[in-house]
């Protein structure tokens, strides 16, 4: 499914920072995988990298097949908006559209009909159980329910890739477990491949394997279909 | 569609007093252009107006030779006869020239009543009415049986006949009147408006009747006629340089002379007028675009901040799968919107303007003293305008919206999603 080959990522904002050092990595279909790393590992920026929401310098990323590089903004686009459903830290819901509408988003820029749109879009929320919900705007919701409207966003197209950036970064430690048990029944249902960022050990825990950044490079690839390492725990979930 | 208007109403609504200065500026800018545009359209109908004659007509005026010819030295005076007119009239120009009216005048004393006034005289042909454009308030004018039985009636100006018909009585009154000019009666048949422009008092009778009764002989003070198929400038030169030289050979003068006869052609002094038309018009168009100009900067300005404020959000639809390309539209139509809505505001405001300015102004004489003329006539603006107005809003919101939508389209996700 993901194939980097010695990926290489430098920031030139006034100081140059060689953030990835020759990143080799290789993930599968339907695997459920966390990256960790602590601050300024250069996690997020493989993510974006992931994502195609960032360029890289050298190396080759190959995403399911096709190798990604020097495509247009236009090619960048269609390929996220099929391929791959962002979760973000902070939800990242438009704040003037109800959850339905932030829902439906992805499907308009697909170019699906409006009432097809609804209809999928109540779908998924009902399967996260926001069906109620479906008319609230953003504010109006906790931040679990949300953290759900995000995952419906990010589901509603089927993409192949769940790109999940610190999901639980600004949620309790319940609602935590909540949604990192939502994800793993998506893994394990539809197969899907979800790849977790984060630098909390407890929802690390929660994938099946556990990537290590460490200055950007890859530290160690820990099997955890235990889930056992180390798991959610008030020690690990007090930020 | 319904979901591109949704999203701008909601963002359109998040800076009410913002949208609403800028478009206050588009109103300002448009209305601007309209007013303008009326008020120039006001000037130039009354100038069309002023210049109250038939535009495919010429009038012909007698002068001096300025060349030496057959014997006679230069200088010398022409006087226009009988067989100007015919020669008009005959097959060298019947092609183009319709009906022609000779016109002699006689200077006398006008007197009914207890008034009398020094006025001018003019035989004139039914046609005269025509090329002239004389507007009759009441009555006729000369008509053919008048010049085929050379009846002795006149057509007298409303300001004179108001005079004549003494205090508290109206111009009208004098329909039907026998008035005395010199030694003879007329009968006041017709009443014309005047708008004083020759500053005397002309009062129109058949060409007939003063011929004989002023014993004019052939003699013939000034011809006017009306013609056809004269459309461009090269045409009407070619006949007025034609029928200079017919002049010049029955005057015994130089057959090249052009100062012999000076023709007044009204058509190519309309086709200058409409030239001249074209540059005022020209001008008011750029004026008030320039006015507009400084609402659409005010339009871009705040779709620049709009686009800053929305980066996150944006960033956010280009990471689901937005192309920068709807991102664009997004802005372009947003902008389109405010300067399309806040542009109908003042455009029909401008036309308000106009109406009112047709309604108190317009139409109104302005006295010069010896004459009167009419500054502002039917000051609006057609619905060409208004389409070309329309349109002009519709380019100015796009050209506003693109530096703002280019911003759009360029925002960073990774730069975007960051920019909590």
């Amino acid at each position: 499914m993901i194939q980097l080959r010695d990926i290489n990522k430098t920031y030139n904002n006034g100081q140059p920072l060689h953030v990835l050092k020759g990143v080799n990595l290789d993930i599968d279909r339907g695997e459920f995988v966390s990256i960790m790393g602590a601050s300024g590992s250069g996690k997020s920026t493989l993510l974006n990298i992931l994502g195609i929401l960032d360029s890289y310098d050298t190396g080759e990323y190959w995403l399911d097949g096709t190798l990604v590089r020097d495509l247009s903004e236009n090619q960048a686009a269609a390929l996220r908006n099929r391929m791959i459903g962002f979760i973000f830290q902070s939800y990242n819901l438009i704040g003037f559209k109800t959850a339905v509408e932030n829902v439906e988003l992805p499907l308009f820029y697909q170019g699906v009909s409006r009432k097809k749109r609804n209809l999928m879009a109540m779908e998924y929320l009902d399967r996260l159980g926001l069906r109620d919900w479906a008319g609230h705007y953003p504010n109006e919701m906790s931040g679990g329910q949300k953290q759900r409207v995000a995952i419906a966003r990010a589901l509603v197209t089927r993409p192949q890739l769940i790109l999940a950036d610190e999901p639980t970064g600004a949620l309790d430690s319940r609602t935590s477990v909540e949604i990192m048990d939502l994800l793993g029944e998506l893994n394990r249902e539809e197969k899907m491949t979800i790849i977790v960022v984060t630098h909390e050990s407890g929802v690390a825990n929660a994938t099946d394997k556990i990537i290590h950044i460490r200055d950007g490079v890859i530290g160690s690839i820990d099997e955890n279909t235990a889930h056992r390492s180390s798991p959610f725990s008030a020690a690990t979930l007090i930020k | 569609m319904r979901d591109l208007l949704k999203e701008m109403w909601n963002s359109l609504q998040q800076n009410k007093l913002r949208t609403a200065l800028t478009g206050f500026s588009v109103a300002w800018g448009i209305f601007m252009l309209i007013v303008l545009l009326g008020a120039g359209n006001g000037l130039l109908n009354a100038l069309m107006n002023n210049s109250g004659t038939l535009a495919h007509s010429m009038a012909i005026y007698p002068g001096y030779t300025s060349k030496p010819y057959g014997g006679f030295d230069k200088w010398r005076e022409i006087k226009l006869d009988a067989q100007d007119v015919r020669n008009l009239e005959g097959k060298a120009f019947m092609e183009n020239v319709d009906e022609v009216s000779p016109v002699v005048s006689h200077s006398d004393t006008l007197a009914y009543g207890m008034e009398t006034f020094a006025c001018e005289l003019r035989g004139v042909t039914p046609i005269y009415k025509e090329i002239d454009k004389i507007q009759l308030i009441a009555g006729r004018f000369i008509n053919a049986l008048d010049i085929k039985e050379q009846r002795r009636c006149i057509v007298v100006a409303r300001n004179d006949a108001e005079v004549l018909a003494g205090r508290r009585r109206r111009a009208e009154e004098m329909l039907g009147k026998e008035v005395a000019v010199g030694a003879f009666l007329f009968k006041v048949v017709g009443i014309y408006k005047s708008d004083e422009s020759f500053g005397g008092t002309r009062i129109y009778a058949p060409f007939t009747t003063l011929r004989t009764l002023y014993a004019k002989g052939k003699d013939i003070e000034e011809i006017y006629f009306s013609f056809h198929g004269l459309d461009t400038e090269e045409q009407n030169q070619a006949f007025e340089k034609r029928y200079r030289t017919v002049v010049n050979v029955n005057h015994g003068a130089a057959p090249d002379d052009d100062r012999t006869v000076y023709i007044w052609n009204r058509l190519i002094q309309n086709m200058q007028m409409g030239k001249a038309e074209r540059i005022i018009r020209t001008a008011l168009w750029i004026l008030g675009l320039l006015t507009l100009l400084s609402g659409i900067v005010g339009v871009s300005n705040i779709m620049l901040i709009t686009v800053k404020e929305r980066t996150h959000e944006f960033g956010i639809r280009k990471a689901i799968g937005a192309r920068p390309r709807s991102l664009m539209g997004l802005v372009v139509l947003e902008s389109v919107a405010i300067t399309a809505f806040f542009g109908y505001i003042g455009m029909f405001f401008g036309l308000v303007a106009n109406e009112i300015m047709n309604a108190t102004i317009a139409g109104n004489p302005v006295d010069m003293g010896v004459t009167q003329i009419t500054m502002f006539v039917n000051p609006t603006v057609g619905l060409d305008v208004a389409v070309q107005a329309t349109l002009t809003l519709i380019v100015a919101g796009t050209l506003a919206g693109l530096i703002p939508a280019w911003k759009a389209a360029k925002v960073k996700p990774i730069e975007a999603l960051r920019a909590e």
